[in-house]
C-alpha cells in the first residue's frame, strides 16, 4: 500500500470506521483513540496490507481495541426502565434512539456483529474473518442479538 | 421450504439479507398462508440499523500522511555566478582562438631524436648499352638509422644544435626490375644517342652501380661498460673485505680463548668463597 492509497482509506473509511467504534464503546473519545490505533496499526502494516482489503484491516483491529476498551471499563449499565419509553410508537422517529438503547444492552461482541452486518452490509464469511469467528458461530450470535433486539422492542410497546 | 420449525430462522437470515429471492419468495408464500406472523416479520425487519452518516470523525487530518516534500536549495546571487561564468568563458574562447606559440625551452640535457630514414632516390640507368641483352637495374639504397643510433643534441635558445654525432647504419636491399622489352628497346635508343654525344667511351662494367654509403661507426656505450665495470669491481672488494672480516673475527675469538685458559690454568687449586659478615654463603672449588 502506497501513501495516496493509505490517505484514500483515511478519507473513505475513517467516517464509518468512528461510528462504528462510538457505538462499539459507547463513547466518543474512546472512539476516537480507536479510530487512531487502526490507521496507525494500517500505516505501519502498509507494506504488508493489500489496499482491497485495507477496510476489513480496519475493522479487525477496531473490533480488537474495542472489545479490550469496553471489557477494561467493565461495560455500560443502563436503568432497567427506559428514559424515553412513553416517546416510542412504531415507525416513528424515535425508534432510532429506542434501538440504540436496545443496542447499549447487548454483549459487546453481539453489539459489534449487529453492527458489522447492518451498517457495513459484512456477509457472515467477512464477519468471521474480521472478529475470528466461524460462519456458525457469527451466525447463531447475530440471530441470538436479533431475538434480543425484537424482544426489547416488544417490551417497550407493550410498556407503553 | 418454509416450515413452523424453521419460519423464525427464516426470518432471520431475511433481517441479515442472507436470503435469496426464491428463499424470500417461499417466506412471504408461508406468512400470507399465516398472516398472524406478519408482526413477527416486521419486528424483526425493524431491529436493523443504519449508519448515521452526519456523524464523522472531525480529526481526519491528523490521520493523513504528507508526501515528503522536495527540497529547494536557494540559489542567491545567482548573477555573480553568472557573470563569473560568462567571463571565464569568454577568456576561454580568446585563449583558444590564440595562434599557437613555440615554447621558450632551454634543455641542456642531451634529448633522443626519433631515428631518421635516408632513402637513397631509384636509380635507372643502363649500365652497358653494348652488352646483350639490355637490362634496366634499379638500385634502390636504403640508408636507415637504427634505433640504437645515438644522436646527442644540445639546445641552446634555440640554437640549432652544433655538436651532433650520428651513427648511421645503412641497409642495402638492391632490386631488380625487368622492364618490358618494347619499353626496353626505345629506352636503349635514346639511351644510346645521348650516351654517345655525352660519354664517347662507353662504359663496360656490368656491375650495377652502388651508392657511396658511409662506414658504419659504432660507438661502444661507454657509461654502461664503465658501471658495470665498478659494479663487479665493488663486489670483488667486497668479498676481499668480507675475508678479511672474518679471519680477524677468528683471530679475536681464538686470542679470547687463549685468554681463558690462561686464566683457567691461574685459578686451579685455589678457592672462591662468598662471605656476608662471617657467614660464608658458598664455595667454588677449582
Amino acid at each position: 500500500m502506497e501513501l495516496k492509497e493509505y490517505n484514500a482509506c483515511v478519507k473513505q473509511w475513517a467516517d464509518a470506521l468512528f461510528r462504528f467504534a462510538c457505538k462499539c464503546t459507547g463513547n466518543q473519545e474512546d472512539a476516537g483513540d480507536v479510530v487512531q490505533n487502526s490507521f496507525a496499526v494500517l500505516w505501519e502494516k502498509r507494506g504488508s496490507v493489500d489496499p482491497e482489503k485495507a477496510k476489513s484491516f480496519l475493522f479487525q483491529v477496531a473490533y480488537r481495541q474495542s472489545v479490550d476498551i469496553f471489557r477494561r471499563k467493565g461495560g455500560v449499565t443502563y436503568s432497567e426502565e427506559p428514559e424515553y419509553a412513553e416517546s416510542y410508537h412504531p415507525g416513528h422517529s424515535d425508534l432510532k434512539r429506542v434501538l440504540d438503547r436496545a443496542l447499549e444492552r447487548l454483549d459487546e461482541q453481539s453489539r459489534a456483529l449487529v453492527l458489522l452486518k447492518d451498517y457495513e452490509g459484512y456477509r457472515y464469511e467477512e464477519i468471521a474473518q474480521i472478529t475470528g469467528l466461524s460462519d456458525s458461530q457469527v451466525k447463531v450470535y447475530l440471530h441470538r442479538a436479533r431475538k434480543t433486539l425484537k424482544e426489547y422492542l416488544v417490551s417497550v410497546e407493550h410498556i407503553i | 421450504m418454509v416450515t413452523w420449525e424453521n419460519y423464525e430462522e427464516y426470518m432471520l437470515l431475511d433481517a441479515d439479507g442472507e436470503l435469496n429471492e426464491t428463499e424470500q419468495v417461499c417466506l412471504q408464500a408461508f406468512i400470507a398462508l399465516h398472516p398472524e406472523l406478519q408482526k413477527e416479520q416486521e419486528l424483526y425487519s425493524a431491529v436493523r440499523f443504519a449508519p448515521d452518516t452526519t456523524q464523522l470523525y472531525q480529526q481526519k487530518d491528523l490521520l493523513l500522511k504528507e508526501e515528503p516534500q522536495k527540497k529547494t536549495i536557494a540559489f542567491k546571487g545567482w548573477w555573480a555566478y553568472g557573470a563569473a561564468a560568462g567571463i571565464a568563458a569568454i577568456i576561454g574562447i580568446w585563449a583558444l582562438k590564440q595562434p599557437a606559440q613555440q615554447p621558450l625551452v632551454v634543455d641542456n640535457t642531451p634529448a633522443k631524436v626519433a631515428p631518421l630514414v635516408a632513402v637513397a632516390s631509384e636509380v635507372k640507368e643502363p649500365k652497358d648499352i653494348h652488352s646483350s641483352p639490355v637490362k634496366t637495374v634499379t638500385v634502390e639504397n636504403t640508408i636507415k638509422r637504427q634505433p640504437a643510433a645515438i644522436v646527442q643534441t644540445k639546445k641552446k635558445n634555440n640554437e640549432v644544435p652544433a655538436n651532433t654525432q650520428k651513427v648511421i647504419q645503412p641497409v642495402t636491399e638492391p632490386k631488380v626490375v625487368t622492364p618490358q622489352p618494347e619499353t626496353i628497346a626505345q629506352a636503349s635508343k635514346e639511351m644510346e644517342k645521348t650516351f654517345r654525344l655525352q660519354d664517347p667511351e662507353p662504359k663496360t662494367n656490368t656491375q650495377p652501380e652502388v651508392l657511396p654509403v658511409e662506414p658504419i661507426v659504432t660507438e661502444p656505450n661507454t657509461v654502461e661498460l664503465k658501471t658495470r665495470r665498478s659494479g663487479i669491481d665493488v663486489l670483488a672488494l667486497l668479498d676481499v673485505k668480507e675475508s678479511q672480516g672474518v679471519a680477524d673475527v677468528k683471530d679475536a675469538i681464538s686470542a679470547k680463548l687463549e685468554q681463558a685458559k690462561d686464566i683457567k690454568n691461574k685459578i686451579k687449586g685455589t678457592d672462591v668463597s662468598l662471605r656476608i659478615g662471617k657467614k660464608e654463603l658458598f664455595v667454588l672449588k677449582f
